[in-house]
């Protein structure tokens, strides 16, 4: 088998960007307000 | 309602479902689908099934859960009365804790085996046995399957009894003590860890340039990457991708709904469910990925690893990782720190099984907290040994596919079902977007609506046609096993059963009111 071709490195890039993305626009939000809204 | 359980944090609560999420499967299952079904094309339609499938079932899940909460129910059965009032829902609820407790009389075994390899691992204990067979011998004998490197199952027996006082422990703490802590100090670590593994792995490059000059971590990562867009076209390969995704997510299982239940009414379930399913995406792609698969291409070569592959979980896990350990310089701490980053996934796991059902006893007969954690810890104790001694028999096996696979399925159908079109879309809709801290696009409200039933509903039936009737069947089932198989099908309907009359009796003894 070849090593990593062009477009594995690309699923890879595309993979990681949205998943650590999403985490990271997700958790920028939560600790924004880190406590439940009737405290 | 004001004396019911909270979380104490928003962050506790994430990193708690997150934990619950994070299981085994993120570091073993998800590696071997992606490298079988296409590499780097697998995460088209794993991408699709997240957005169609997992995110949505992620918010109903949570929807169902809090708005359960609001009449006091951290189980199924109650929180589907709640949102269906006809005398069958408490009982298709049923299912919810079910299957929860069923998992998790097999799931803290294997969750011991992953504590005992820690241990093995930094006492070098297996270190030595330098080939397949030695080590899958290694293995088995520990489980009392085979007479070999261990005299007798003790050693598995200790640590199952040290995991299950574990668990219990945690769970006797009760929510924002127990499994909030335990989420707050357990996912940070199995992060660490999983992040220091992944860069001895990514920096290991060729193992044994010498010999074998072609295996190499460049390698791994272009068997799990590489795209072959022709499998696209196969219908499998979305099905597979969609299976991963439910199975990674925890949906099903009645264990989100009950942790959502802790929630108070006006707490965001949107960004919290989106927050806990990224975490675990983030676990399973970015972590996972790295780990297992690819070292052992660097070590074995790709012919060997996809016999590894077949061979499922366990054999990579608890055989080739440990052979691979033996190999790098100190093994002994990467094996350990492999093994206990496995235990944390598990435990975190574990505790959220038994949620479901020790809320039960607690709302429905008015028990303690204590008392409700004893009881279902003593079912736990005395129902795990028909796995530790049937192992070799297939009982674990039976309850794993009927439990851990089959019924998670159905229980996501029928709950999507009863959410969207018993109680009604709108009405869901506006539980779901109630409290939100990010607006949710109305394109979701038509995808929980009509795509995510079709979609599990289709998998179901693939599953139901190519797997379930052979299994039910028993096609291909070594004759000895036959009669143990049996028993684990009499003893999920006993539990079943038993569930059911406990549902009656509840409701009989003390109707909910939900004026």
């Amino acid at each position: 088998m070849e090593g990593l071709t062009t477009g594995g490195i690309l699923f890879m890039i595309i993979a990681y960007s949205v998943i650590i993305g999403l985490a990271i626009f997700c958790f920028r939000k939560v600790l924004k307000n880190n406590k439940t809204k009737s405290e | 309602m004001s004396n019911r359980e909270r979380w104490a944090t928003r962050i506790g609560l994430i990193l708690a479902a997150a934990g619950n999420a994070i299981g085994l499967g993120n570091f073993l299952r998800f590696p071997v689908q992606a490298a079988q079904n296409g590499g780097g094309a697998f995460m088209i339609p794993y991408f699709i099934a997240f957005l169609l499938l997992g995110i949505p079932l992620m918010w109903v899940e949570w929807a169902i859960g809090r708005n359960g909460g609001k009449y006091h129910h951290g189980h199924l059965p109650g929180m589907f009365d709640v949102i269906w009032r006809n005398p069958i829902a408490k009982y298709i609820g049923v299912l919810g804790i079910f299957v929860s407790s069923i998992i998790m009389v097999y799931y803290c075994y294997i969750e011991s085996w992953t504590l005992a390899f820690s241990f093995f691992s930094i006492t070098k204990t297996y270190f030595g046995l330098n080939d397949f067979d030695s080590m899958t011998g290694f293995l088995k004998s520990y489980q009392g399957v085979q007479s070999g490197y261990f005299s007798s199952i003790l050693p598995a027996y200790f640590f199952l009894l040290v995991t299950l006082a574990l668990n219990f422990y945690v769970l006797k703490r009760g929510i924002a003590k127990g499994i909030e802590t335990l989420a707050k100090i357990g996912m940070p670590l199995l992060i660490i860890l999983a992040i220091a593994l992944a860069i001895r792995v990514v920096t290991l490059g060729t193992p044994d340039p010498v010999n074998f000059p072609e295996r190499n971590i460049e390698q791994g990562f272009a068997f799990i990457w590489n795209p072959n867009f022709s499998m696209l076209g196969d219908a499998k390969i979305w099905l597979a991708a969609a299976g991963q995704i439910f199975f990674t997510l925890s949906v099903g299982m009645g264990t989100l709904e009950a942790y959502a239940s802790y929630l108070r009414e006006k707490d965001d379930i949107v960004l919290n469910g989106l927050s806990t399913a990224s975490t675990n995406e983030f676990v399973e792609v970015v972590l996972g990925g790295s780990i297992a698969i690819p070292v052992a291409v660097a070590f074995f070569g790709i012919p060997a690893t996809l016999e590894i592959a077949k061979g499922g979980a366990f054999n990579l896990g608890f055989v080739s990782m440990p052979l691979i350990f033996q190999k790098l310089p100190f093994g002994d701490f990467f094996g350990c720190i492999w093994f206990l980053l496995l235990f944390i996934a598990g435990i975190t796991s574990s505790v959220a099984m038994v949620q479901p059902l020790i809320a039960f006893l607690k709302e429905q007969f008015r028990l303690s907290h204590n008392k409700a954690t004893a009881i279902v810890a003593i079912g736990t104790f005395i129902s795990v040994h028909f796995v530790v001694f049937f192992l070799k028999y297939g009982f674990l096996d039976e309850l794993d596919y009927w439990a851990g696979t089959f019924f998670l399925v159905l229980i996501g159908f029928l709950e999507v079902v009863i959410f969207a079109w018993i109680w009604g879309m709108d009405k869901g809709w506006k539980e779901i977007t109630s409290g939100a801290d990010i607006k949710v696009p109305k394109f979701f409200y038509y995808v929980i609506k009509y795509v995510t039933p079709l979609y599990i509903l289709s998998i179901l039936l693939y599953w139901g046609f190519t797997d379930a009737l052979p299994t039910l069947l028993m096609s291909n089932i070594p004759s000895e096993q036959i009669p143990f198989r049996w028993g684990a099908r009499a003893f999920m309907l006993i539990v079943f059963a038993g569930l059911c009359y406990m549902v009656y009796k509840a409701w009989k003894i003390n109707k909910p009111r939900y004026d």
